[in-house]
């Protein structure tokens, strides 16, 4: 037999009729059935795309502001400095942490014995005398991890007297 | 004869209008109004598929009694899943995917827990139920793959695309199974008319 003959007979033969009582049996179980309402979720389905990407968008840009020092973040979750996220390479390859370079509020006694030790003196005049404002230390890179932590740890602990922010840059 | 022309609402069309009108609809249009809950016209989509679904469950699972329940439960489970019928494929493709992946389920469960299996007893319309087709019986004996491409481009028509949207494979895949089915069937039928 070919394969034509086949494929006609099995379109004659293979052909079944339901049972009769198929249908009615399935439409007495759905009318059992809750009735199917389409979600509200497709139609809120856009605007909470615009709204998670406006999200993404917004977190990445704080985030960005934290990294070069827009904020003044002083949180404990940010405080270890110097571990956590994947280190960062400048141009003569020395790695630190890209939270390094946040603000960190600390005493300004403290800021002053910890950027002295780092190498680091303030452009115009003592630390003590910038209360309340931000510093800018440009650190060396591959300093710039352990300086980092020990500002982390002056800022949990933080000693007495007036506090001043520090931001840290690398520096090359 | 189906045309695409959009069903009156039961709430505001005039008396009668819904019902003169349900058997002229597409699938399409009876499908929309049955994801918003409407039962008539998924009534009218059982009625119309339920032979094509039951012969797909029967001649996959072998059995009767199996082919049945893959149906009900499939068209059940249609009727839940209405308003996820997103209507980018054809509403009886996505219908007799449902019914056989529940006659899938229906031959592993049977694989893990045999029990003796109920002879196919539907035949052809019209035909003599007492004459068992010889080729339905080779058609049964096959291995599964080549036997759903048998029974949806054979014995359900559907061309090679459908027939590859149905069953996840490319058009080039369905059509070699296709052709070693017939074959097969062919050696099958051969070799019992030799012995």
């Amino acid at each position: 037999m070919s394969p034509d003959e086949i494929a006609r007979r099995l379109r004659e033969e293979g052909m079944a009729q339901a049972p009769p009582d198929l249908a009615p049996e399935v439409m007495r179980q759905v009318a059992r059935e809750p009735r199917p309402r389409r979600r509200s979720w497709p139609r809120w389905r856009p605007v909470a795309a615009w709204a998670t990407a406006a999200a993404a968008i917004a977190a990445g840009g704080f985030a960005i502001s934290q990294l070069g020092g827009g904020g003044s973040s002083s949180s404990e979750a940010n405080s270890s400095a110097a571990s956590g996220a994947a280190p960062t390479r400048d141009v003569l390859g020395a790695a630190y942490a890209p939270n390094a370079l946040r603000v960190y509020t600390v005493a300004s006694r403290d800021a002053a014995r910890i950027l002295q030790l780092a190498g680091v003196t303030p452009a115009h005049g003592s630390y003590l005398a910038l209360h309340g404002k931000r510093i800018v230390a440009a650190v060396a890179a591959r300093k710039l991890n352990q300086v980092a932590a020990q500002l982390a740890a002056a800022e949990r602990h933080p000693g007495p007297g007036p506090k001043v922010r520090v931001r840290l840059v690398p520096r090359r | 004869m189906t045309h695409a022309i959009s069903l009156p609402h039961p709430g505001r069309a005039r008396p009668g209008a819904y019902d003169l009108g349900v058997h002229d609809i597409a699938d399409q249009a009876l499908a929309a109004r049955a994801a918003r809950g409407d039962t008539a016209a998924f009534e009218e989509l059982v009625v119309r598929h339920q032979d094509r679904l039951y012969t797909l469950a029967l001649r996959v699972t072998g059995s009767d009694a199996d082919a049945r329940d893959c149906v009900q439960e499939g068209l059940i489970a249609a009727w839940r899943g209405m308003p996820r019928f997103r209507g980018d494929a054809q509403f009886s493709t996505w219908l007799h995917r449902i019914v056989l992946r529940k006659a899938y389920d229906a031959i592993d469960q049977r694989r893990r827990r045999p029990e003796p299996v109920e002879e196919v007893a539907a035949v052809a319309p019209g035909s003599d139920p007492g004459i068992r087709s010889e080729l339905l019986d080779a058609l049964a004996a096959l291995e599964l793959e080549f036997r759903v491409v048998a029974v949806a481009c054979d014995i359900l028509g559907m061309s090679m695309d459908e027939a590859g949207a149905l069953l996840d494979l490319p058009a080039g895949t369905v059509k070699s199974r296709l052709h070693r089915a017939r074959a097969r069937l062919a050696e099958a039928i051969g070799s019992e008319a030799t012995t």
